[in-house]
Protein backbone atom coordinates (compact mmCIF):
# COMPACT_ATOMS: atom_id res chain seq x y z
CA UNK A 1 0.00 0.00 0.00
CA UNK A 2 2.76 2.40 1.00
CA UNK A 3 4.53 1.71 -2.28
CA UNK A 4 1.38 2.48 -4.20
CA UNK A 5 0.92 5.74 -2.33
CA UNK A 6 4.50 6.80 -3.01
CA UNK A 7 4.04 5.95 -6.63
CA UNK A 8 0.90 8.06 -6.77
CA UNK A 9 2.68 10.98 -5.10
CA UNK A 10 5.58 10.70 -7.52
CA UNK A 11 3.17 10.86 -10.45
CA UNK A 12 1.41 13.90 -8.95
CA UNK A 13 4.75 15.60 -8.44
CA UNK A 14 5.76 14.83 -12.03
CA UNK A 15 2.41 16.18 -13.22
CA UNK A 16 2.99 19.37 -11.30
CA UNK A 17 6.40 19.87 -12.88
CA UNK A 18 4.84 19.34 -16.31
CA UNK A 19 2.06 21.76 -15.42
CA UNK A 20 4.63 24.48 -14.66
CA UNK A 21 6.36 23.73 -17.95
CA UNK A 22 3.01 24.12 -19.73
CA UNK A 23 2.46 27.39 -17.88
CA UNK A 24 5.82 28.85 -18.91
CA UNK A 25 5.29 27.71 -22.51
CA UNK A 26 1.85 29.38 -22.39
CA UNK A 27 3.53 32.64 -21.32
CA UNK A 28 6.03 32.36 -24.19
CA UNK A 29 3.40 31.56 -26.85
CA UNK A 30 1.40 34.52 -25.58
CA UNK A 31 4.28 36.85 -26.42
CA UNK A 32 4.62 35.18 -29.83
CA UNK A 33 0.98 35.73 -30.76
CA UNK A 34 0.91 39.31 -29.50
CA UNK A 35 3.82 40.04 -31.85
CA UNK A 36 2.11 38.04 -34.60
CA UNK A 37 -1.04 40.10 -34.12
CA UNK A 38 0.97 43.27 -34.59
CA UNK A 39 2.58 42.01 -37.81
CA UNK A 40 -0.67 40.57 -39.23
CA UNK A 41 -1.71 44.21 -39.77
CA UNK A 42 -5.34 43.71 -38.82
CA UNK A 43 -5.43 40.16 -40.26
CA UNK A 44 -4.68 41.43 -43.78
CA UNK A 45 -1.59 39.23 -44.16
CA UNK A 46 -2.89 35.64 -44.52
CA UNK A 47 0.15 33.55 -43.50
CA UNK A 48 0.98 35.58 -40.40
CA UNK A 49 -2.73 35.71 -39.49
CA UNK A 50 -3.09 31.91 -39.66
CA UNK A 51 0.08 31.37 -37.61
CA UNK A 52 -1.13 33.93 -35.07
CA UNK A 53 -4.51 32.23 -34.66
CA UNK A 54 -2.82 28.82 -34.35
CA UNK A 55 -0.55 30.26 -31.69
CA UNK A 56 -3.54 31.66 -29.78
CA UNK A 57 -5.15 28.19 -29.76
CA UNK A 58 -1.91 26.51 -28.63
CA UNK A 59 -1.52 29.23 -26.01
CA UNK A 60 -4.91 28.60 -24.43
CA UNK A 61 -4.51 24.84 -24.68
CA UNK A 62 -1.23 25.02 -22.73
CA UNK A 63 -2.80 27.34 -20.16
CA UNK A 64 -5.78 25.03 -19.74
CA UNK A 65 -3.43 22.03 -19.28
CA UNK A 66 -1.48 23.85 -16.59
CA UNK A 67 -4.68 24.79 -14.74
CA UNK A 68 -5.34 21.12 -14.01
CA UNK A 69 -2.68 21.18 -11.29
CA UNK A 70 -1.41 24.72 -10.74
CA UNK A 71 -3.82 26.77 -8.56
CA UNK A 72 -5.85 29.15 -10.78
CA UNK A 73 -4.82 32.33 -8.94
CA UNK A 74 -1.14 31.45 -9.30
CA UNK A 75 -1.50 30.27 -12.89
CA UNK A 76 -3.38 33.37 -14.03
CA UNK A 77 -0.86 35.73 -12.42
CA UNK A 78 2.14 33.88 -13.88
CA UNK A 79 0.49 33.65 -17.30
CA UNK A 80 -0.29 37.38 -17.59
CA UNK A 81 2.98 38.28 -15.87
CA UNK A 82 5.11 36.29 -18.31
CA UNK A 83 3.17 37.85 -21.17
CA UNK A 84 3.84 41.39 -19.91
CA UNK A 85 7.49 40.75 -19.07
CA UNK A 86 8.14 38.89 -22.32
CA UNK A 87 6.58 41.65 -24.40
CA UNK A 88 8.70 44.26 -22.57
CA UNK A 89 11.90 42.24 -23.08
CA UNK A 90 11.20 41.73 -26.80
CA UNK A 91 10.43 45.43 -27.11
CA UNK A 92 13.74 46.37 -25.52
CA UNK A 93 15.85 43.89 -27.48
CA UNK A 94 14.28 43.99 -30.94
CA UNK A 95 12.18 47.13 -31.18
CA UNK A 96 14.57 49.62 -29.71
CA UNK A 97 12.42 50.52 -26.72
CA UNK A 98 14.30 52.09 -23.84
CA UNK A 99 15.58 49.84 -21.05
CA UNK A 100 14.99 52.24 -18.17
CA UNK A 101 15.84 51.41 -14.59
CA UNK A 102 12.18 50.97 -13.60
CA UNK A 103 11.45 48.64 -16.49
CA UNK A 104 14.38 46.37 -15.65
CA UNK A 105 13.38 46.51 -11.98
CA UNK A 106 9.81 45.41 -12.76
CA UNK A 107 11.05 42.56 -14.97
CA UNK A 108 13.37 41.33 -12.22
CA UNK A 109 10.57 41.66 -9.63
CA UNK A 110 8.34 39.61 -11.94
CA UNK A 111 10.90 36.85 -12.45
CA UNK A 112 11.64 36.73 -8.72
CA UNK A 113 7.95 36.50 -7.83
CA UNK A 114 7.32 33.74 -10.40
CA UNK A 115 10.26 31.68 -9.14
CA UNK A 116 9.05 32.24 -5.58
CA UNK A 117 5.59 31.00 -6.50
CA UNK A 118 7.04 27.93 -8.17
CA UNK A 119 9.10 27.14 -5.07
CA UNK A 120 6.18 27.61 -2.65
CA UNK A 121 3.74 25.71 -4.85
CA UNK A 122 3.53 22.45 -2.91
CA UNK A 123 0.90 19.83 -3.50
CA UNK A 124 -1.98 19.96 -1.04
CA UNK A 125 -1.88 16.91 1.19
CA UNK A 126 -5.14 15.05 0.61
CA UNK A 127 -7.12 14.28 3.78
CA UNK A 128 -6.66 10.52 3.45
CA UNK A 129 -2.89 10.80 3.42
CA UNK A 130 -2.62 12.38 6.86
CA UNK A 131 -4.57 9.53 8.50
CA UNK A 132 -2.10 6.96 7.21
CA UNK B 1 -19.63 54.06 -17.91
CA UNK B 2 -16.22 53.00 -19.21
CA UNK B 3 -15.23 52.00 -15.68
CA UNK B 4 -18.28 49.75 -15.32
CA UNK B 5 -17.50 48.08 -18.65
CA UNK B 6 -13.92 47.64 -17.45
CA UNK B 7 -15.00 45.95 -14.21
CA UNK B 8 -17.17 43.55 -16.18
CA UNK B 9 -14.21 42.87 -18.49
CA UNK B 10 -12.28 41.84 -15.37
CA UNK B 11 -15.11 39.55 -14.25
CA UNK B 12 -15.26 37.98 -17.71
CA UNK B 13 -11.55 37.27 -17.36
CA UNK B 14 -12.20 35.32 -14.15
CA UNK B 15 -15.03 33.45 -15.90
CA UNK B 16 -12.63 32.57 -18.68
CA UNK B 17 -10.01 31.23 -16.28
CA UNK B 18 -12.57 29.07 -14.44
CA UNK B 19 -13.84 27.75 -17.78
CA UNK B 20 -10.33 26.92 -18.93
CA UNK B 21 -9.69 25.02 -15.71
CA UNK B 22 -12.87 23.04 -16.18
CA UNK B 23 -12.01 22.37 -19.84
CA UNK B 24 -9.13 20.18 -18.58
CA UNK B 25 -6.82 20.88 -21.49
CA UNK B 26 -9.56 21.09 -24.15
CA UNK B 27 -11.11 17.73 -23.23
CA UNK B 28 -14.54 19.14 -22.34
CA UNK B 29 -16.48 20.95 -25.02
CA UNK B 30 -18.90 23.08 -22.98
CA UNK B 31 -16.28 24.79 -20.78
CA UNK B 32 -14.17 25.37 -23.90
CA UNK B 33 -17.09 27.11 -25.52
CA UNK B 34 -17.74 29.29 -22.48
CA UNK B 35 -14.01 30.07 -22.20
CA UNK B 36 -14.11 31.30 -25.77
CA UNK B 37 -17.18 33.47 -25.09
CA UNK B 38 -15.73 34.89 -21.86
CA UNK B 39 -12.41 35.57 -23.60
CA UNK B 40 -14.05 37.44 -26.47
CA UNK B 41 -16.33 39.37 -24.10
CA UNK B 42 -13.40 40.31 -21.90
CA UNK B 43 -11.21 41.60 -24.74
CA UNK B 44 -14.12 43.39 -26.39
CA UNK B 45 -15.09 45.19 -23.18
CA UNK B 46 -11.44 46.00 -22.42
CA UNK B 47 -11.04 47.56 -25.86
CA UNK B 48 -14.19 49.66 -25.33
CA UNK B 49 -12.97 50.82 -21.93
CA UNK B 50 -9.53 51.68 -23.32
CA UNK B 51 -11.08 54.04 -25.85
CA UNK B 52 -11.83 56.54 -23.11
CA UNK B 53 -9.68 55.48 -20.13
CA UNK B 54 -5.87 55.77 -19.93
CA UNK B 55 -4.37 52.47 -21.14
CA UNK B 56 -2.21 52.00 -18.03
CA UNK B 57 -5.10 52.39 -15.57
CA UNK B 58 -7.43 50.26 -17.67
CA UNK B 59 -4.86 47.47 -17.84
CA UNK B 60 -4.17 47.73 -14.10
CA UNK B 61 -7.83 47.38 -13.13
CA UNK B 62 -8.43 44.63 -15.68
CA UNK B 63 -5.50 42.38 -14.62
CA UNK B 64 -6.04 43.32 -10.99
CA UNK B 65 -9.63 42.07 -11.02
CA UNK B 66 -8.64 39.04 -13.10
CA UNK B 67 -5.90 38.04 -10.68
CA UNK B 68 -7.66 38.85 -7.40
CA UNK B 69 -10.84 37.18 -8.70
CA UNK B 70 -8.96 34.03 -9.72
CA UNK B 71 -7.21 33.84 -6.35
CA UNK B 72 -10.47 34.27 -4.41
CA UNK B 73 -12.42 31.81 -6.57
CA UNK B 74 -9.54 29.34 -6.26
CA UNK B 75 -9.64 29.58 -2.48
CA UNK B 76 -13.43 29.49 -2.21
CA UNK B 77 -14.23 26.73 -4.71
CA UNK B 78 -11.07 24.79 -5.54
CA UNK B 79 -9.61 24.58 -2.04
CA UNK B 80 -6.42 26.38 -2.99
CA UNK B 81 -3.57 27.42 -0.71
CA UNK B 82 -4.27 30.46 1.54
CA UNK B 83 -0.62 30.97 2.44
CA UNK B 84 0.27 34.66 2.90
CA UNK B 85 3.54 34.16 0.97
CA UNK B 86 1.53 33.16 -2.07
CA UNK B 87 -0.67 36.27 -1.86
CA UNK B 88 2.37 38.55 -1.49
CA UNK B 89 4.15 36.96 -4.47
CA UNK B 90 1.04 37.18 -6.65
CA UNK B 91 0.67 40.85 -5.65
CA UNK B 92 4.29 41.41 -6.72
CA UNK B 93 3.48 39.98 -10.14
CA UNK B 94 0.49 42.30 -10.53
CA UNK B 95 2.59 45.32 -9.44
CA UNK B 96 5.34 44.36 -11.90
CA UNK B 97 2.90 43.76 -14.79
CA UNK B 98 1.15 47.09 -14.21
CA UNK B 99 4.48 48.85 -13.73
CA UNK B 100 5.67 47.52 -17.09
CA UNK B 101 2.51 48.75 -18.81
CA UNK B 102 2.83 52.21 -17.29
CA UNK B 103 6.55 52.61 -18.05
CA UNK B 104 6.22 50.93 -21.48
Amino acid sequence: MAGLLERHQAITRGGRKMAWLYLVLAGITEVVWVIGLKYSEGFTRPLISILTILMIIVNFWLFSKSLKTVPIGTAYAVFTGLGAAGTAVIGMIFMGESAGFLKVFFILLMIGAIIGLKLTDKEEEPQSDSSR
Amino acid sequence: MAWIVLVFAGFAEVGGVISLKMAEGFKKIKPMFSAFLFGCASFYMLSIAMKTLPVGSAYAVWTGIGTAGSVLVGMAFFNENRDIKRIVLISCIVIAAVGLKITG
